[in-house]
């Protein structure tokens, strides 16, 4: 069992995750073993942000990681599992797990292969997306945009990372209204896609991330500069019309925006995530909302 | 000329760059040469969907060995479509107003994000 300094407890901010992925991520680095055990009892809630940028993490660096003391609440999500697998389970037997969580304020984590031929990802969001609905209750407006963004980002993981498996988990603040959702692979990495470009001339995480946000695909048509509007779209109905918090963190690099902070952060070397988690966090109380109005 | 309920085929909802490629193959493989598509049970569409099936369907319709028409588009998907149809040329130009912010070290990177408000 690691000695770990004292975490924050404080899921007010996103950025609070990102801290204390860190201080997780750190002990693992320093701890010398194969076999790392993590203990999770100064944590409140898991937010799906600390939780997706763990497995991500978990998942790439060499290392067996069990995390304990994590009590009932905690285990329920497949944290160890690393995500509830749907293509472990019979279809019903998926539907059936996910059923057990109708009355509560969390998903479990989700793992599913996210090549470009399987369908599970259609599944997986279709099946995401209705429960957090139900969970929340929230009206058609706002669910409609929800779907689009769990959608867009979804399909960034099967166009660009080239991973083997996505990651979904979304929980519920019904007190404050807002929903946090994260959606991650352990894919190639941004600046691994910009590097499948012939005559590509991003050189690092930082800017990688901050091309993807500018709306730079690394998969333009020569003829027709096409893409790039996925995450640019997103971020604005998750920002401007939700009242939302956006972050993304790919190798080493991070984003945060919302209508106060717009921050490109550029994390030392040994601080790497062999992967891309995005993370967003919205009000659902907003009765003006139309996703329409955010298409361009 | 056969009319093709596009929901029978993919789904309410029409996500996924590549469905509109299983979508172009189901058609070819029907041998119909004219065919509309209705759209009435078309509950949502990502833009990444319409961008593809713009390019696919509707931008260069003599690569196909067939014709399409659309028929009942709804009317948030008719404006995805339009906005699609009118950015296949045009870069999205973000101006940059972001700051940067380079941790020399973990403890740094820590103790600021610890008390970051986002």
């Amino acid at each position: 069992m690691l000695k770990r300094r004292p975490i924050s407890n404080n899921n007010e901010y996103l950025s609070n995750s990102i801290a204390q992925a860190l201080v997780f991520t750190s002990e693992i680095n320093r701890d010398s073993g194969k076999d790392v055990t993590l203990d999770l009892s100064d944590i409140g809630d898991i937010s799906p942000a600390l939780a997706l940028s763990l497995i991500v993490y978990c998942s790439k660096c060499g290392k067996k990681i069990q995390f304990v003391n994590s009590g009932n609440k905690r285990d329920c999500i497949f944290l160890n599992e690393q995500g509830l697998k749907p293509d472990n389970l019979r279809g019903s037997a998926f539907k059936a797990v996910l059923e057990g969580f109708a009355d509560k304020t969390f998903t479990p984590i989700i793992s599913f292969p996210a090549d470009f031929d399987s369908d599970y990802k259609d599944i997986v969001s279709s099946l995401v997306e209705d429960l957090v609905i139900r969970q929340s209750g929230i009206k058609t407006n706002v669910a409609t945009g929800i779907k689009y963004i769990i959608e867009e980002t979804l399909d960034n993981i099967t166009e660009h990372s080239r991973t083997d498996r996505g990651f979904i988990f979304a929980r519920t603040n019904p007190d404050k209204h807002y929903i946090d959702i994260s959606i991650a692979d352990r894919g190639i990495t941004l600046l691994g896609s910009y590097n499948t470009l012939p005559d590509n001339e991003i050189s690092d995480d930082l800017e990688a991330i901050k091309a993807a946000n500018r709306g730079i695909s690394s998969k333009n048509l020569p003829e027709a500069e096409n893409r790039g509007y996925g995450i640019y779209t997103s971020k604005k109905m998750i920002i401007d019309g939700l009242k939302g918090q956006y972050m993304m963190i790919s190798g080493n690099a991070c984003f945060m925006k919302d209508n106060q902070y717009d921050n490109f952060f550029s994390l030392p070397e040994d601080c790497r995530w062999e992967g891309t988690i995005v993370s967003f966090r919205f009000c659902y109380d907003v009765p003006d909302f139309n996703y329409i109005n955010f298409i361009e | 000329m056969r009319t093709i309920d596009i929901t029978q085929i993919l789904s309410p909802d029409l996500k996924s760059r590549a469905r509109v490629h299983d979508l172009r193959l189901f058609i070819e493989n029907s041998g119909d040469k004219n065919v509309v598509l209705d759209f009435s049970n078309v509950k949502f569409a990502t833009r990444s969907f319409m961008d593809e099936f713009y390019n696919v369907f509707v931008k260069e319709p003599v690569k196909n060995s067939f014709t399409v028409a659309l028929t009942n588009i709804p009317e948030d998907i008719n404006i995805m479509l339009e906005s699609v149809s009118k950015t296949q040329t045009k870069a999205k130009v973000i101006p940059s107003t972001s700051r940067t912010k380079v941790f020399s070290s973990v403890e740094e990177a820590i103790s600021f994000l610890s008390s970051f408000a986002l």
